[in-house]
């Protein structure tokens, strides 16, 4: 079988920096691949590339089959790439419905855009797209509130409503857990384990080892830009260099001499990756809008 | 007769070099478009000359004058830079006509419309070099500038306060976690960018025998275009982009008509922005490291 | 109404205009200085149609598509620059327009035009509430959606298929096209133009109403615009004070609601209190 994405010897650096190093990664179509490693390992910098933010110094990147690097950021949604954002992209003077409703960008002809009001009869299929994706993502009570000044949780499923009405054939999630406590977790983890499209293909970055297991059939472990591991996601979970990566080589001895690996791991990525992240997020969005 | 007119342009170009480098060092260090700048060259002109004409002694003026301009600009300050870090950067602009608008229509009540003879101690001495005639107070204002300019571009350059300016340049944030006092770096630039206006508010009344409540804002249009001209944030830059501007100026005015000045100092900025659309000579950081 | 009244109506109207102007950029995220500049534009134009012998309506929609042609065209180059870029661009361009009419002696030069005929207050009101009723719809649409969402994160809404560059050349079009509205109804309100009358000061004001009114809704402008050209003649006996005043309360409003002063939460308390009260 073909692969949905393929990523083939992709390399991208930063001035002098390589951050990624001819990656390959493949999503098979209606599969769940997740993405792992630790901070800074370049996963954000992946679903870049893969968004079209960045474009690769080398390699290349084929979606169905087609090199997809010529197409500008703006029309890769129409090629059904949806993505959400790790850091949180609101519009803060939107509602939470109208942020949602951008989504449906590209589904909408020109003349409607400019001459259909939102609320207007005529955009009744688009709203109830929209509030079925709000309802879906349970954002009902909050739809006509300004998105600003939500509480986190809520704009990460925000942010997943507007990715669903892209209509994407390829799902790219950044750590969409992230933020969210144990019970908004598992709802989450049900709604995308039961309400996703079969025939939908997903790219998701998560930390949470619990989750990416349920729902990923397949990961992809990188670090510093590399990949280091790829297969069933308790297999990569518990592979030396995938340990080493996140716990330093040191650790990586003692434990293996302990022959407990996989629940360090577990125990010790979860709790710790949500707080430095919000630390570095700023300093990574900035790079973002200079590029 | 050319000879007399490339010298007078070279001693206005003087002028609008301080106030374009008075422009660059709040737009290369914080990126904000200070608009109280003409307000603040208006001050230095006015109130030297109120004080003269009260019979304070020249030094006493000048040191009046300044005192004045420096408070205003860090009134300024006070009420823009908290906002310089948000999001929105038209907020900060808006304050800062706020204080253009309200300075400017100050000085309109207690000095009235008609622009005021500046009791100038040195009036019109001069002397004679072949055919050329030497203004003493003008050539003597001009080595001054540049003279300042060169202060600016030392401190810049070869200070602590300095590198604590190219660190906020690049990142508030980051030069803070490196022990750069952010607020007190701030307030520096605005109170040295408000001064450098104020002594060429000082030096035009010296150079042209009258100051008015608006004769900001001609020099000020002049000093941005000789900032962009040279790009933005560079201090030799802007010198040179405010000679060319200020002999353009007065070529024209002698050759032409003086309504032909503003087709070409405007035209020749808006082909040059068409052109490099991030200024002559690229993007804001790259000048910050240059300085 | 009295004669003053009219006068002081018909000004507020052109300020408006002037105000949606700048909005529609601004909206965009991008500030356009170049607004007294499409002004002068739509003043020439319809004077110039009008003294040739047009109709007055034909000689408005003429100098409104002067304005919005030359503000296509404008565009392209000017919006390939950014923030500070952009705005010294567009004020550079309107310098150039009003240096080249005060060079020309066709167009009157220094002592300005005459403009053959006149236009009272009330047809100006229906046009600029036109105009209102105009810019509430757009806002209203996809496309005002888009706007907002180019001004709070345009790569953020580049990822989800907006056309940036289009969305904001169209907007600046369409400001383009207004301010032309504003000039050419200026000039046959008073039936006299003079160069000299659109400089920066113009533009600025256009650009302050938008601000100090809000981003947010498309009423802002209204609202801005309408405060601070009434205010001031309210406060007539302070005459010479009142700008002082004026920049004043600009640099304290800027302070306590940055956003201006109407914006979309403002108008959620309104409607969500009423009922309780
Ligand atoms: N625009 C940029 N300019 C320079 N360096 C960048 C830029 N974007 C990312 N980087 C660097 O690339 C590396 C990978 O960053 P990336 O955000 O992809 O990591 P990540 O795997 O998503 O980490 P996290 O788990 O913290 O989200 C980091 O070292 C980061 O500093
Ligand atoms: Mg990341």
């Amino acid at each position: 079988m073909k692969p949905k994405l393929f990523l083939h010897g992709v390399t991208l650096a930063f001035g002098g920096l390589t951050v990624i190093d001819s990656l390959d990664i493949q999503v098979m179509p209606g599969s769940r691949t997740g993405l792992i490693g630790p901070n800074g390992a370049g996963k954000t910098t992946v679903f870049n590339l893969i968004s079209g933010v960045y474009r690769p110094n080398a390699g290349e990147i084929l979606l169905d089959d087609e090199a997809i690097d010529a197409v500008p950021l703006d029309r890769r949604v129409r090629l059904g790439i949806g993505r959400t954002f790790q850091n949180l992209r609101m519009m803060k003077h939107l509602t939470v419905l109208e942020n949602i409703m951008l989504g449906q960008h590209t589904h909408v002809g020109l003349w409607q855009r400019m001459l259909v009001p939102l609320n207007s009869p005529f955009n009744r299929a688009g709203l109830t797209e929209t509030r079925a994706a709000a309802q879906l993502m349970g954002l009902s009570a909050h739809a006509d509130l300004l998105a600003d000044g939500l509480p986190y949780g809520v704009q990460k499923r925000i942010e997943i409503a507007r990715a669903l009405v892209t209509r994407p054939r390829l799902l790219l999630l950044d750590e969409p857990a992230a933020g969210l406590n144990s019970s908004e977790r598992d709802e989450l983890l049900s709604i995308l384990l039961t309400q996703l499209p079969k025939e939908m293909s997903v790219l998701i970055v998560e930390h949470d080892v619990a989750f990416v297991s349920s729902l990923c059939d397949h990961v992809v472990a990188l670090n510093f830009g590399r990949k280091i591991a790829e297969g069933r996601a308790e297999a990569v979970c518990s592979h030396p260099a995938v340990i080493e990566a996140y716990l330093g080589k040191d650790d990586d001895a003692a434990d293996a001499d302990a022959g407990v690996p996989a629940p360090a791991l577990d125990e010790t990525i979860v709790p710790q990756e949500s707080d430095q992240k919000s630390e570095r997020a700023p300093g990574a969005e900035r790079g973002t809008h200079a590029a | 007769m050319f000879a007399q007119q490339l010298m007078n342009g070279l001693m206005l170009g003087g002028i609008y070099a301080l106030v374009a480098v008075s422009f660059t060092l709040t737009i290369g260090i914080l990126n904000f478009l200070n608009f109280s700048i003409p307000a603040l060259f208006m001050l230095g002109g006015v109130v030297s000359c109120a004080l003269l004409a009260a019979g304070v002694p020249a030094v006493g003026a000048a040191a009046g004058a300044l005192a004045a301009t420096g408070l205003a600009s860090l009134l300024v300050e006070r009420c823009t830079f908290r906002w310089l870090s948000t999001s929105d950067p038209h907020i900060p602009l808006v304050s800062s006509l706020g204080f253009l608008i309200f300075f400017e229509n100050l000085v309109l009540v207690y000095f009235g419309s008609d622009a005021v003879g500046y009791p100038s101690p040195f009036a019109r001495a001069s002397v004679k070099v072949s055919d050329l005639t030497v203004s003493l107070p003008q050539t003597g204002g001009f080595l001054l500038a540049l003279v300042l300019v060169a202060l600016c571009y030392v401190l810049l350059k070869y200070t602590k306060l300095g590198r604590g300016l190219r660190s906020i340049a690049e990142s508030p944030a980051i030069a803070e976690m490196l022990g750069v006092k952010v607020g007190w770096t701030v307030s520096s630039v605005y109170l040295v960018s408000g001064l450098l206006a104020g002594i060429g508010g000082i030096l035009f009344g010296i150079s042209y025998l009258q100051v008015s409540w608006d004769m900001g804002s001609e020099v000020a249009l002049k000093g941005v275009s000789a900032m962009v001209l040279g790009g933005m944030g560079n201090v030799w830059g802007a010198v040179l982009g405010a000679l060319i501007i200020a002999v353009i100026e007065v070529m024209t005015i002698a050759y032409l008509n003086s309504e032909a000045v503003n087709v070409f100092v405007y035209g020749l900025l808006l082909v040059i922005i068409a052109f490099c659309p991030r200024g002559l000579l690229g993007d804001r950081v790259k000048m910050a490291e240059r300085m | 109404m009295s004669g003053y009244a009219l006068q002081i109506g018909a000004i507020l109207c052109v300020h408006v205009i002037a105000a949606y102007a700048a909005y529609m950029t601004l909206a965009a995220g991008q500030l356009n200085l170049g607004i007294a500049g499409f002004m002068a534009l739509g003043a020439y134009g319809s004077a110039v149609l009008s003294n040739a012998g047009w109709a007055m309506p034909q000689s408005i929609a003429g100098a409104v598509l002067l304005a919005s042609l030359v503000g296509l065209c404008v565009s392209y180059p000017v919006l390939r620059a950014r923030g500070i870029y952009l705005t010294i661009a567009t004020l550079a361009f309107s310098e150039v327009v009003v240096a080249l009419i005060l060079n020309m002696e066709s167009l009157g030069a220094a002592s300005g035009l005459v403009v053959v005929g006149h236009l009272g207050f009330w047809p100006i009101l229906w046009v600029t509430l036109g105009v209102v009723a105009l810019v509430v719809f757009l806002a209203s649409t996809r496309f005002g959606l888009c706007l907002t969402a180019i001004r709070n994160d345009a790569q953020g809404a580049a990822v989800f298929g907006v056309r940036t560059r289009r969305i904001e050349v169209t907007a600046f079009t369409i400001g383009a096209a207004l301010a032309g509205l504003a000039g050419a109804l200026y000039a046959h309100h008073f039936s006299y133009v003079e160069a000299q009358r659109f400089n920066v000061l113009l533009s600025t004001y256009a650009v302050l109403y938008t601000l100090l009114g809000g981003l947010q809704t498309p009423l802002g402008p209204l609202v801005g615009a309408a405060l601070f050209t009434l205010a001031p003649e309210l406060l007539r006996g302070t005459d010479e004070w009142r700008y002082v005043t004026f920049g004043a309360v600009i640099v304290v409003l800027m302070l306590l609601r940055s956003e201006g002063l109407f914006t979309r939460s403002f108008i959620h308390n309104l409607m969500h209190r009423r009922p309780a009260t």
